[in-house]
């Protein structure tokens, strides 16, 4: 009962790190960027969330003890991916275009500005209050909608990738961006794109967890945007598949930790197996292995 | 110039530095009588941080300058933002409030009040940086804050050294007074709580075993932890299960989890109520039912609006309770709901009357001299606050009663009220 | 990597060193042999300090102090991080783990083997300065052996894995200190003793920049700079690039390990709360705010920033600060327009739109806004913070210094002398991480 119990707290843990671990590997895909700023679209799409769903009622509907309705749950999950993908193409255009030919650390930093700026900007519009989040979705059938829906968005993602014309641009810029370019792929336009489908990733995953635990502050992105990042790492940076993996991963190991009784360690072990699984595999487990060219 | 030079502190200290560096080159002699200050507090306690001085001349080194402000500027620091920014706030907010009642009341000593705030973004060494800046910048008068032990222990030697009286809120660290003859605070500490709440749950709840959760990244989760297992076990409890997590956190199912499989009588639950209400839904989504209890951090209607169904039956110890029908507590609370659109949490009233206590203080005191302030905080006897009646003891603790309060519906009813220990 | 590239960086190597003259009478006395020479200087060097201790505690209160001696703190952090992040040219993002990890040794020594020390001295304040020099040298020795730890990996790890793995190293760091009881787990070390002041943190600073500055026009140097334009073809021309990247982390975290000593014994904690993640980030960020590589950027960053968070406190400042932002905004791109500004007079407003916007909408957020914003002066802080580390990251990508460094010559010179450096700096396309091409 236990382990299985434990198992299924993994999975769901490691598919909401996947799905925000999805827009990192994305953006580092096409840019070579680590979007610092990533975590913190995770929180603004919780919040675009929360916000939606007062507006639309559901919050004022459910404190009285109803339950929201399909199609209700599915608005506010289209308000808040919609909120973040715009967000998304306005991070790039503003903070992260005008610095494509520049080196790369230069970018980080404005990634890193841009989270700050998300962060204290949020603290001061939102209060630094936690607020309680509508249980938009009934208890018992909790864990396996989140996974269920992880999934979806998953294959979406991967069917976006692989089967349009879109996806085969992105796979074009991500494999060398000036070529594609004079192949005449407008890499602005898919590099914008990529964003908004990451952002929009990271909205799904920051509603799908704030109704999972219900609280929501402007810090919350920190520490997920964190492991999510690392969990890309794990699983090959650049690499879709590997992002999938490297969240479910790290869901498991920190679920394997708490339930061994070591729950104090629990950070330090998510990141001490990422950096044994890097010594050994130095480009991640599904990474490619770099060929030096001379 | 020469000899003012060595009747600044640092010169001293420097000049000792100078003599082990070229001690060989340039024959430097260390100056006789100059017992700097750093060699005093080497024995490892902060407590002689500031007092020790090597004579009457040197007496006045470090103090903050006499204050000469045309109104009454009380300074305050506190974690406006980061993850601690909630309880900084709601801080912030009841000090607020008392320094404006007592200025619509004629202020003190026929002056106005004012407050100078700072942010210390819930770090130790941006709370040392906050506080030399009231002291040494804005020359307040005397200092209120923090929440947070670890930061009250940064800054309380600098406030001890310049000799500016600090009155701390809600630290509850039994070290932060010990810093020195001028720090106070007005809540109750560690050891007392934890064995409150262990006899709660011995006693009252008739529990044989309990799970702990405590919160690693917190000195006071880790604190009120110790001493309530200590105590716990002391009354013939078992404690089943400990498990952490870390601010920060919003998935406890894990740990839950573990402790389910336990299956104790009681969870003790001794962090925040930004995390409790949440916890608490995730314990009754496991399909646990057993009694929940925490202590003061959980003490804010923000439990409530989190945990809702979750947190019903609930216990936690804390300083008042803001359904009493005491009128000075429905005053108070009626006002804050008023001024800041939110019901008080604990962290706001003790704040509220932290502040009024330092007014009052200053009031007895009769003027603007720190010394006087000091005494006259040290000598406080029953003052009425809304989170109980406050006397401040010999150790600069203040002594006051504590509750225990169940969630019932929207209210809390007083499941225990223990006096004074 | 081709001839032309080659012949490129060995000019570049030439060229850095003669640039790279911190002040000049300084660099005489340090380069030259003698030791009678050597000693005399560092006499006057502490001589000078104790004059300056002197004034500031004179003429300056414990407030501005205080912020002086996080400048210095924040100098040598930015400094020894440089090493990596600068002149090796590989990614760090653990510098506060480093910190922490002096930190703490230094303070468990004080604190539990200090007293003990002290007591053995006729003389207090001897003993206590004998022990704070064993402290410093434990720090440094703990930080250096957790720098060999995460060393080790870089040889294997290139670019982002290595942030990362510098990263976790820091978190693991943070996490062990929590779980140690005996160093005070989540509430800290208090109670130390008040040791740090001004001349221990100036004359470390001194001591961290001379270092790193000769290290940096050194052989090993070379080699580290080596690493950093080609990794591959630097092995290739026989530079020892494991020892260059090892010692380079090891150096710098011995560096970082005595900052945060030097920190911990000063406000007399130390505490876990003081060194996460965005510590490092905040460190990475003065070195490439002031320039990736450059010695004397990296200290102009350091001082500039440790003063920006202070100024940021009150509203007004707040108001200076963007305000000035937008000036140093149109001064930066005004180059751009210059040819639009001789054509017509529309260059001239086509130059100062964004100025002038943001200006107008900063004037009027604070006539009108004024309440709102006095109310949250504290998160305002760091969103202007943040705000300038954006716009000028845009403005000038390679940092105010670019890799020149600040010294006596350019002055004269007015800095023509680092401008085709710096545009070198971003002409040079990165090397790409041929591992994660095409996998999406």
């Amino acid at each position: 009962m236990d382990i299985t119990q434990q198992l299924i707290n993994g999975l769901t843990q490691g598919s909401i790190y996947a799905l925000i671990a999805l827009g990192y590997t994305m953006v580092y895909g096409v840019l070579r960027l680590i979007n610092f700023a990533h975590g913190d679209v995770y929180m603004l799409g919780a919040y675009g969330g929360f916000f939606a769903a007062s507006a639309l009622g559901v919050t004022s509907l459910i404190d009285k003890g109803g339950s929201a309705g399909i199609l209700q749950v599915a608005a506010i999950f289209a308000i808040g991916m919609l909120a973040c993908a715009l967000i998304g193409i306005f991070i790039e255009r503003f903070a992260y275009r005008p610095l494509r030919s520049s080196p790369r650390l230069t970018s980080l930093i404005t990634a890193i500005g841009v989270s700050m700026l998300l962060e204290f900007g949020g603290q001061a519009v939102f209060t630094p209050e936690p607020r309680p989040f509508p249980a938009l979705i009934d208890n018992r059938f909790l864990q396996v909608t989140i996974v269920g829906t992880a999934l979806a968005l998953m294959v979406g993602l991967q069917l976006i990738v692989t089967r349009t014309r879109v996806g085969r641009a992105m796979r074009a810029v991500s494999l060398d961006r000036a070529a594609a370019s004079l192949m005449g792929i407008n890499t602005d336009v898919i590099i914008a794109f990529t964003f908004a489908l990451g952002s929009a990733l990271a909205a799904a995953a920051g509603i799908l967890n704030s109704i999972y635990t219900p609280t929501i502050d402007p810090l919350l992105g920190v520490m997920a945007g964190l492991k999510a990042f690392v969990a890309a790492v794990l699983g090959g940076i650049g690499n879709i598949p590997g992002a999938v993996l490297g969240g479910l991963l790290m869901g498991f190991a920190e679920t394997a930790v708490v339930a061994a009784g070591y729950s104090s360690y629990r950070d330090a072990v998510a990141f001490g197996i990422l950096i044994l699984v890097l010594l050994l595999r130095p480009s991640g487990l599904l990474g490619r292995v770099a060929a030096e060219k001379v | 110039m020469r000899h003012e030079m060595l009747n600044t502190n640092g010169f001293r200290r420097g000049g000792a530095l100078a003599c082990v560096l070229l001690a060989a080159l340039a024959g430097c002699k260390q100056p006789d009588g100059a017992t700097s200050q750093n060699g005093g507090a080497a024995g490892g306690t902060a407590a002689g941080g500031g007092t020790s001085t090597g004579g009457a001349a040197t007496a006045d080194i470090g103090k903050a300058a006499p204050y000469k402000g045309d109104n009454i500027l009380l300074g305050e620091y506190g974690a406006l933002t980061g993850s601690t920014a909630s309880f900084g706030n709601s801080t912030h907010n009841g000090i607020q409030m008392a320094i404006d009642e007592a200025n619509k009341a004629g202020g003190v000593l026929g002056k106005q009040i004012a407050l100078q705030s700072e942010d210390d973004a819930g770090k130790p060494e941006e709370a040392a940086t906050a506080v030399k800046k009231l002291i040494n910048s804005n020359n307040v008068l005397a200092i209120l804050g923090e929440v947070a032990s670890s930061r009250s222990l940064a800054a309380a030697p600098i406030c001890q050294k310049a000799g500016v009286p600090m009155l701390t809120p809600s630290s509850t660290n039994p070290e932060v007074t010990k810093v020195g003859d001028y720090i106070f605070r007005t809540c109750f500490i560690d050891p007392f709580q934890g064995r409150v709440l262990a006899e709660f749950a011995r006693n009252n709840l008739k529990a044989q075993t309990v799970a702990v959760l405590t919160d690693s990244k917190q000195d006071y989760s880790t604190a009120l932890s110790k001493f309530f297992q200590k105590e716990y076990k002391n009354l013939g409890g078992k404690v089943v299960a400990e498990e952490f997590y870390v601010t920060d956190d919003k998935d406890f199912r894990a740990q839950l989890t573990n402790i389910k499989g336990k299956n104790p009588d009681v969870i003790f639950i001794p962090g925040y109520y930004t995390d409790a209400g949440n916890i608490a839904i995730q314990v009754r989504s496991l399909g646990m039912n057993q009694p929940l209890l925490g202590g003061d951090g959980w003490d804010s209607p923000a439990l409530m609006q989190i945990g809702k169904k979750a947190v019903q039956g609930t216990y936690f110890s804390t300083h008042y309770s803001a359904d009493s029908p005491d009128p000075k507590v429905v005053k108070f609370v009626t006002a804050y709901r008023k001024a800041f659109k939110a019901t008080p949490d604990s962290n706001g009233a003790v704040a509220y009357d932290a502040a009024r206590l330092m007014i009052d203080a200053i009031k007895r005191a009769g003027s603007t001299d720190r010394a006087k302030i000091r005494d006259a905080l040290a000598s406080t006897k029953n003052f009425a606050g809304v989170t109980g009646n406050i006397t401040i003891g010999p150790d600069r603790n203040a002594v006051k009663p504590i509750v225990v309060l169940q969630v019932k519906g929207d209210k809390l009813a007083v499941a225990a009220a223990i006096k004074a220990g | 990597m081709n001839g032309a590239r080659f012949a490129d960086f060995a000019v570049h190597s030439r060229f850095l060193i003669v640039v790279s003259g911190i002040p000049s009478p300084v660099s005489l006395v340090m380069n030259s042999r003698s030791l009678p020479a050597k000693i005399a200087l560092s006499a006057a060097v502490v001589a000078l300090l104790l004059g300056v201790q002197a004034m500031l505690g004179r003429y300056f209160n414990e407030y501005v102090q205080q912020i002086v001696l996080y400048a210095g703190i924040n100098i040598i952090l930015a400094v020894s991080l440089n090493l990596i992040n600068g002149i090796t040219g590989q990614f760090s993002l653990g510098h506060a783990g480093f910190m922490a990890a002096g930190a703490y040794s230094a303070a468990a020594f004080t604190f539990y083997v200090g007293p003990q020390i002290t007591a053995r001295f006729q003389n207090e304040a001897a003993g206590s300065n004998v022990v704070f020099i064993v402290a410093l040298l434990l720090s440094a020795a703990a930080a250096g052996i957790a720098g060999l730890l995460v060393g080790l990996p870089s040889l294997r790890l290139r670019g982002d894995y290595l942030a990362i793995v510098t990263l976790g190293f820091g978190q693991i760091i943070i996490v062990l200190i929590t779980n140690i009881r005996e160093v005070g787990g989540a509430a800290g070390m208090t109670g130390l003793p008040l040791m740090t002041n001004f001349v221990w943190v100036a004359a470390l600073m001194v001591l961290c920049v001379l270092s790193v500055r000769n290290l940096a026009i050194s052989h090993l140097g070379r080699s580290m700079k080596a690493v950093r334009e080609d990794e591959v073809a630097a092995e290739a021309v026989g530079v020892d690039t494991t020892r260059a990247k090892v010692l380079a982390f090891v150096i710098s975290s011995m560096w970082a390990g005595v900052a945060g000593a030097l920190q911990a014994h000063y406000i007399q904690s130390a505490h876990p709360g003081s060194f996460t993640f965005i510590r490092s980030i905040e460190v990475v960020i003065m070195v490439v705010l002031g320039g990736l590589g450059s010695i004397t950027g990296a200290v102009v960053t350091a001082v500039l920033l440790t003063g920006l968070t202070e100024v940021l406190r009150s509203i007004t400042g707040a108001f200076a600060v963007g305000l000035s932002l937008v000036l140093f905004a149109a001064v930066l791109t005004l180059p751009r327009y210059r040819s639009a500004m001789r054509q017509s007079a529309m260059g001239w407003l086509l130059w100062l739109r964004w100025p002038l916007l943001s200006g107008v909408a900063l004037v009027a957020g604070f006539v009108f806004g004024r309440d709102w914003l006095e109310a949250r002066v504290a998160a305002l802080r760091f969103v202007i913070y943040a705000l300038i580390l954006i716009v000028l990251m845009l403005l000038r990508p390679q940092g105010l210094l670019g890799r020149g460094e600040l010294s006596w010559s350019s002055l004269r010179r007015s800095r023509s002398a680092t401008t085709p450096e710096a545009e070198g700096a971003s002409e040079r396309s990165e090397p790409v991480d041929e591992g994660v091409r095409g996998t999406l």
